[in-house]
C-alpha cells in the first residue's frame, strides 16, 4: 500500500526527469550557439594578453582561452565540442566568469537565492491572492462588485510586467519614497541571522514581489471565476446543499478545490515565463538576483557568465515546475487513484 | 446584379456582421479605435509628423504640453514624434513573429489533432518542454548574438509563439472529430483534408483569431523589453531604446520630471496593448456566437 501511494509521484517524476533532459539540450544549444558566434571579442584581448606572458602564438592562446573560459576545445570536430560542452555544464562545469574573474558558480550561488526568494514568495501570494479574489468575483457573478472586479482583472493582465515594475517604481520610491529601489539590503546593515537583516532584506524585497504579485494575480482571477461560476451550476452542488452541507465546507472543498485543480497544470507552465521575465524586472530595481546577473552579462560581454546564469536559470525553472507538479497529487485524488485504474 | 453591387452589398454585410457588433460595447470602440491609430501610425504618421532631431538642452524632460503631447525626451526632442517614428518597427517585427507562430501553430495544431492519438501525445510532449524553456532570457541572448534584421528577431519570436496555440486547437480539433457531423462527412467519403479545413476549420476561427492579437501584444512585450534591456535595435526610435536610454544611461528614474516622461511613454505602449486585447475580445464575440449576449 505505501509502495503503491508513491506510484503517481514515481510516474510524474520520471516523465518529468526525461523532459528536463531535453529542456537542458535546449538550453546549452542557445549557450553554445551564443558563444561560438560571438560579437564583441572580450577573449581576444585576453587572449593577446596571454600570448605574451606565454610568448606563444595568439591562435594558440585564443585556445587555451577558449578551453579554460567555456570548457570548448576548439581544435575538436564542432559535435564533439558540442556534446563535451553540455556533458561539462551538466557535472556543474558552468565556466569562468571574465568580469569577476571567479567560477561562474560563484556569481550563480549568491544570485540564485535571491531570485528563488523573491520569486517563490511572489508566485505563492499571487496564486493565493488571485484565487480569493476570482472566488469573491465568481460567487457574485453578475454583480457590480464582480463586474468591477473582472474589468480591473482584465486591464491589469494586460499590462506588460515591466511597466508595472517602471509604474510601481515611480510611484512608491521615486514620487512616494516609500520603498527602496535598489539592491537587496542596505550596505551598512550586517548580513547574518539578526532581525535588523531580516527586515532590512524584506524591506527591499518589498518592491519585486509586489511587482511579481501584481503581474499574476488577476490572470488567476480570471481563471478562478469562470471556473467557479461554471462549477456553481453544476447538479453535485446542487445535491450537496439539499443534503444540507455547511456553506463554509461548499465553498472551499466543493468549489474551492474543485476550481483550483485545472489552475495547477498552468501554474508548472506559468514558471518559466516568471523566471525569465525576472531578467527585467531585477534589472529595473538593480536587485542581485540572476536576472540582474543576466543583463549585466550582456552588457559587458562576459559570455561565461551568461551560460552560467542562464543554464542555472532553466535548471531553476525545471525544479520549480516539478515541485507544483509534485502538489498535484495531493489535491487531485483522480490522479491518485491512476494507480488502480492502469 | 452587376460586380460593383454585389461588391457594395458584401462591404455592407461586413459591417453589419463584424463592425457593427464591435462597435456595441464600449470596449469594441476603444480596441477598434487603437487598431486603426496604430495602423496609421505605422503607415502615414511618419510623413506626417517630421522626425524632431534637434537638440534642445532648454527642454530637457519637459512636461506635456499642447506644443509637445507627450512631453520632450532626455535631449529635449519631441517625444511623439519619436513614437510615431518607432512605431512601425515595434509593431511590424512583431506582427511578421505571430504570423509565422500561429501559421505554424495551426497547421501543427490541427494535424496532431486530426491524427490523435501519438500525435497528440507527442506533441503535448514537445509543448510542455517548450513552455518551461525561459524564453524571454532565450530571445534576449540569441537577438544579442546572431546577425541583426527584422527577419531575425521575428523568428527568434516566432519560435515561443506557436505552442500555446498548437496545444489547444490539437485539443479542440479532436473533440470536434467525435461529432457527428464530422462523422457524417467521414461517411460521405469526403477527403481528410477537406473535412480538416472546410469543415474542422472554421469552428476555429474566433480562437486563433483571439490567439493572434494574445501573441501579438506579448511579441511586441518582448521586443521592446529586449531593446529595452540593451539588444541594439535597428531604429533608435524603437520604443524599448527609448526607454533603455532615459532609464539606464540617463536615470530619468532618478529626475522628478523624468519619471512623469517614463510614465507617458509606458503608458503609451500600455493603452495599445489594452487596445489591442479589448479588440480581440470584441471580435471574439461576433465570431462566436456562443460568446454573444442578446440583449
Amino acid at each position: 500500500m505505501e509502495l503503491r501511494a508513491l506510484f503517481p509521484f514515481a510516474k510524474i517524476l520520471g516523465r518529468r526527469l526525461a523532459y528536463a533532459l531535453v529542456t537542458i539540450m535546449i538550453a546549452s544549444t542557445v549557450t553554445f550557439v551564443a558563444i561560438r558566434s560571438m560579437p564583441g571579442d572580450v577573449l581576444y584581448a585576453l587572449a593577446v594578453s596571454l600570448a605574451e606572458e606565454l610568448r606563444i602564438p595568439i591562435e594558440e592562446a585564443r585556445k587555451i582561452v577558449f578551453y579554460i573560459y567555456y570548457g570548448i576545445d576548439v581544435e575538436k570536430p564542432i559535435y564533439v565540442q558540442y556534446f563535451e560542452y553540455v556533458v561539462g555544464l551538466l557535472c556543474g562545469n558552468l565556466g569562468y566568469s571574465t568580469y569577476f574573474k571567479r567560477p561562474v558558480t560563484y556569481v550563480v550561488a549568491r544570485a540564485l537565492g535571491w531570485t528563488v526568494f523573491t520569486l517563490s514568495i511572489g508566485i505563492s501570494l499571487s496564486f493565493a491572492i488571485g484565487v480569493l479574489a476570482g472566488m469573491v468575483a465568481g460567487f457574485r457573478r453578475g454583480s457590480k462588485l464582480d463586474s468591477a472586479l473582472s474589468t480591473s482583472f482584465t486591464v491589469i493582465s494586460a499590462i506588460p510586467g515591466y511597466a508595472i515594475a517602471l509604474f510601481l517604481y515611480i510611484i512608491l520610491s521615486a514620487r512616494l519614497g516609500l520603498l527602496p529601489a535598489r539592491g537587496a539590503y542596505s550596505p551598512d546593515v550586517e548580513p547574518g541571522l539578526n532581525l535588523r537583516f531580516i527586515v532590512d532584506v524584506l524591506y527591499h524585497a518589498a518592491l519585486p514581489i509586489l511587482t511579481y504579485v501584481v503581474i499574476t494575480f488577476s490572470g488567476w482571477s480570471l481563471l478562478i471565476r469562470s471556473n467557479v461560476a461554471k462549477i456553481l451550476e453544476e447538479d453535485f452542488l446542487k445535491y450537496a446543499e439539499a443534503r444540507g452541507i455547511s456553506r463554509r465546507r461548499i465553498i472551499t472543498t466543493y468549489v474551492g478545490r474543485n476550481s483550483i485543480l485545472p489552475l495547477v497544470p498552468l501554474l508548472a507552465l506559468r514558471i518559466g515565463g516568471m523566471v525569465g521575465g525576472s531578467t527585467l524586472i531585477e534589472s529595473i530595481f538593480a536587485y542581485p538576483g540572476m536576472g540582474y546577473y543576466l543583463s549585466i552579462a550582456m552588457g559587458i560581454r562576459d559570455y561565461g557568465l551568461l551560460q552560467g546564469i542562464f543554464f542555472m536559470m532553466t535548471v531553476a525553472t525545471i525544479v520549480g515546475v516539478i515541485v507544483v507538479e509534485m502538489v498535484t497529487p495531493f489535491i487531485d485524488p483522480r490522479v491518485r487513484r491512476e494507480v488502480v485504474t492502469t | 446584379m452587376t460586380a460593383e453591387v454585389r461588391a457594395k452589398s458584401k462591404l455592407y454585410l461586413f459591417y453589419l456582421d463584424v463592425v457593427r457588433p464591435v462597435l456595441k460595447s464600449g470596449r469594441g470602440v476603444f480596441g477598434l479605435a487603437t487598431v486603426v491609430t496604430m495602423v496609421l501610425m505605422a503607415t502615414v504618421g511618419p510623413s506626417l509628423i517630421p522626425l524632431d532631431t534637434e537638440i534642445k538642452p532648454s527642454m530637457r524632460w519637459c512636461l506635456p504640453s499642447l506644443e509637445h503631447p507627450l512631453g520632450c525626451d532626455y535631449m529635449g526632442r519631441d517625444l511623439l514624434s519619436m513614437v510615431v517614428h518607432g512605431s512601425r518597427e515595434v509593431f511590424l517585427i512583431p506582427f511578421i513573429a505571430t504570423l509565422i507562430g500561429i501559421l505554424s501553430g495551426m497547421s501543427i495544431g490541427l494535424l496532431a489533432g486530426y491524427v490523435g492519438g501519438k500525435a497528440r501525445r507527442a506533441l503535448t510532449a514537445v509543448t510542455d518542454i517548450w513552455l518551461t524553456i525561459p524564453s524571454f532570457p532565450v530571445i534576449f541572448i540569441l537577438a544579442y548574438v546572431l546577425p541583426k534584421s527584422p527577419l531575425t528577431i521575428a523568428l527568434l519570436l516566432s519560435l515561443f509563439s506557436w505552442p500555446g496555440l498548437a496545444r489547444a486547437l490539437a485539443a479542440e480539433v479532436s473533440s470536434l472529430k467525435a461529432r457527428d457531423f464530422v462523422e457524417a462527412c467521414i461517411n460521405l467519403r469526403l477527403g481528410k483534408m477537406y473535412i480538416l479545413f472546410r469543415e474542422i476549420g472554421p469552428h476555429l476561427v474566433p480562437f486563433v483569431a483571439y490567439n493572434f492579437a494574445a501573441v501579438f501584444v506579448g511579441n511586441m512585450t518582448s521586443l521592446i523589453g529586449i531593446v529595452l534591456l540593451g539588444v541594439a535595435p535597428l531604429n533608435p526610435t524603437n520604443w524599448g531604446y527609448l526607454l533603455n536610454q532615459m532609464i539606464f544611461t540617463y536615470r530619468g528614474l532618478l529626475i522628478p520630471n523624468g519619471s512623469i516622461i517614463i510614465f507617458v511613454l509606458v503608458s503609451v505602449f500600455v493603452v495599445i496593448k489594452l487596445g489591442v486585447v479589448f479588440f480581440a475580445q470584441a471580435l471574439e464575440e461576433v465570431f462566436n456566437p456562443r460568446l454573444r449576449v442578446y440583449e
